[in-house]
């Protein structure tokens, strides 16, 4: 399969993209902006402010809006959730651990049932508790304006970003979305291409692509806040997003019962190398009129294709003019409950025993480390793998520990003026921000952890305190708290990637059934996608690694379709009067020859269209029964 | 000329005149964005989101000076 990929950009320095010197210089000068005006108001959380915006550093004007959104949602929220267990625990010491890490949990919980920015907001407001509740937790009466000058510190932040971002004319995420949901069409028509001309169509591949396309939804949604044509640029993507999808799904259908027509693929294959929409919806009108039997699968598998091609050539078309769509698709997100819930158990259990274990130390000021612990924990459980942003921080804390250091006693060492501390700032800030942009993944997380803790631990005040004492307390309550976040991880493990692939298995078989039994109100394309989510998911889960071949992938990719193609024909049913309530009964039981026999009573109008998705069934039934296709691999 | 500020108490807790006009500012600004839509404003600009971000600053300076 194609990799997309963004354009390279044509200059760089030290082999490093402009674009990303100036990503690294933008975050830099919103960081000054924030703390010259957080130092002008005198608020007392100056150094949140930096912080906020080391956390808000994304690459685009519209994402940085829409995780600003929900930052703000967020630490509303884990005020609201830190006042209320520091009034009903703060004098108890063991409920105040206990009620913490299940706050903690749940906000990993909830994370897990989301992504992107959504997954953040969800853990904010857990940490938020960490941060607000765990380090007042000696003086509870002044938790609340704790939370309100955190609030205040990152309102600053949010705005030292927009006027940064807009002032350095930040990049606009719809048109590197653009370009990534063409890219995505080009490589859905070419695997199009590649089922109707009867080549090799693995199940990896389509999968592959299907999270090509499952990927971009974060994108899509900070489409929105970008521009005042946002609204409708999103309801465009969103709907493009879907008919590629459907397009391949369609285009994998091909596999399942393979046509046999060969003229009449090799003309629709012609029409979609040549991309011609008229050719194409004169070809679609031409294969309608011929299709005189309903029971012909080549004219329903092949005008199901071109139907889908033309919804994706009219959806882009929409995204390049800002048009609106005919209809508002929602994408519907596919997470595994199970999983959400194993890994908030296990972030509640690191977190308790790590509180415990502080708690009977006696040893002054465990809270800070209590808390560094919880950010820790809770911006991994963001990321696909906590435990590999867990070693980044094992790593990385030491090292923005020595980089404060290095800051605040060697290059500032004394100093009083802003304008020092903010040259100061400048290498590792910079540093951070362009290993945070790096496209290598650990790269990409050790810049991350950077970019958050030398802000951190540096707190930059007015006027500045140079406490060596404070600076060597904090570095080793974070280092400890690191580790011990790496060991409790290491004690509680993930579920193993054989248990996520049973468990996502088993919520295709019931979404299968579920589909197969009555309609649903979701739509077919939104239940697409929400399968092509799982499938990319399997995709990445399956293989050698968890002992299993594409054989997981293929049955997950056969539910979709019988589940696909049961919708199809119930919505289709919900629009004819002929069929009765028999019919449905025989999609519920998969009974082919009483499928085939509803089907031939209609042949025109709306009650066509049910026919030919009653028989498409059927041939589903009888190439692939679905009790072979339920037994787990 | 100046004058009064009307101050915000939540539970005991002073907020900032400015608090509320900034909030307000942004409602304004998002009640707007069919209209700005609709007449291209953002087309006739080379740096839109300065644009927005400009208009806000309008709408927050006005509000400031009328209410």
């Amino acid at each position: 399969m194609r990799v997309i990929q963004a354009s390279p950009s044509p200059m760089s320095l030290v082999g490093i993209p402009l674009q990303r010197w100036l990503y690294a210089m933008r975050i830099w000068a919103a960081t000054v902006v924030a703390l010259a005006t957080a130092f002008w108001l005198q608020i007392d959380s100056a150094p949140t402010a930096a912080v906020t915006v080391s956390i808000l550093a994304l690459q685009t004007h519209g994402q940085m809006f829409h995780k600003s959104g929900y930052r703000l949602a967020g630490t509303g929220l884990g005020i609201v959730a830190s006042v209320a267990i520091t009034g009903l625990f703060s004098q108890t010491r063991d409920l105040f651990i206990v009620a913490v890490a299940v706050w903690l949990g749940v906000c990993v919980f909830v994370a897990g049932l989301f992504d992107g920015n959504r997954a953040y907001g969800a853990v904010l407001a857990g940490y938020t508790v960490s941060i607000v509740a765990v380090l007042q937790v000696d003086t509870p009466q002044n938790v609340f304006l704790s939370g309100l000058n955190r609030g205040a510190a990152i309102a600053i932040a949010i705005a030292a970003l927009a006027l940064v971002n807009s002032l350095t004319g930040a990049p606009s995420v719809y048109v590197g979305l653009k370009q990534k949901l063409a890219a995505a069409q080009a490589a859905g028509t070419a695997f199009a291409l590649k089922a109707l001309r009867g080549e090799t169509v693995f199940a990896t591949a389509t999968a592959d692509l299907m999270r090509l396309v499952t990927s971009l939804r974060p994108e899509i949604d900070a489409l929105y806040l970008e521009s005042t044509r946002g609204h409708h640029r999103g309801q465009a993507a969103r709907t493009l997003a879907a008919a590629l999808v459907m397009e391949v799904e369609a285009a994998y259908a091909l596999t399942l019962c393979p046509p046999t027509g060969k003229s009449s693929q090799q003309q629709v294959a012609d029409v979609l190398q040549g991309g011609d929409r008229n050719l194409i919806n004169a070809l679609r009108t031409r294969l309608l009129d011929q299709a005189s039997d309903v029971s012909d699968l080549v004219a329903t598998s092949l005008i199901r294709l071109l139907d889908t091609e033309i919804a994706v050539a009219e959806a882009l078309a929409d995204l390049h003019l800002d048009r609106r769509p005919a209809r508002n698709i929602r994408l519907r997100l596919y997470r595994s409950r199970r999983v959400a819930a194993w890994g908030g158990c296990r972030i509640m259990l690191a977190m308790m025993t790590l509180g415990f274990i502080l708690a009977a130390t006696n040893w002054p000021s465990t809270s800070t480390a209590y808390a560094f612990a919880g950010v820790i924990v809770a911006l991994g459980a963001t990321l696909p793998d906590v435990r590999a942003f867990s070693k980044a921080a094992l790593i990385g804390v030491p090292l923005a520990a020595a980089i404060a250091g290095v800051v605040q006693f060697l290059i500032l060492d004394g100093v009083d003026q802003f304008e020092l501390l903010a040259l100061g700032l400048a290498p590792a800030i910079i540093g951070a921000a362009l290993l945070q942009s790096s496209s290598k993944p650990q790269r990409a997380l050790f810049g991350f952890v950077l970019l958050v803790f030398v802000p951190q631990i540096l707190a930059p005040s007015n006027p500045e305190t140079y406490d060596p004492q404070s600076y060597l307390f904090t570095s080793a309550l974070a280092t400890l708290s690191a580790v011990a976040i790496y060991v409790s991880l290491i004690l509680v493990p993930p579920p193993s990637a054989a248990r996520r692939l049973r468990w996502t298995m088993a919520d295709a078989r019931d979404d299968a059934r579920r589909a197969l039994q009555a309609a649903t109100s979701i739509a077919v394309d939104e239940a697409a996608f929400h399968d092509a989510e799982r499938i990319g998911q399997i995709g990445a889960l399956s293989g050698p690694q968890t002992g299993s071949s594409d054989a997981a992938l293929r049955q997950a990719l056969l539910l979709a379709e019988t589940g696909s193609a049961a919708r199809a024909a119930h919505a289709a049913l919900a629009g004819s009067h002929v069929f009765g309530a028999a019919v449905r009964t025989a999609i519920a039981t998969l009974d082919a020859s009483s499928l085939r026999d509803a089907a031939r009573l209609a042949h025109v109008g709306p009650d066509r269209d049910a026919a030919a998705a009653l028989f498409w069934v059927a041939a589903l039934a009888e190439a692939h029964p679905f009790t072979e296709i339920e037994q787990e691999t | 000329m100046t004058h009064d500020f009307r101050e915000m108490t939540i539970g005991g807790v002073l907020f900032a005149p400015f608090v509320l006009y900034a909030l307000a500012a942004f409602i304004v600004l998002f009640a707007l964005r069919p209209v700005v839509r609709c007449l291209s404003i953002d087309r006739v600009f080379a740096n839109p989101p300065l644009a927005g971000l400009s208009l806000y600053v309008i709408i927050l300076a006005a509000l400031i000076v009328t209410f």
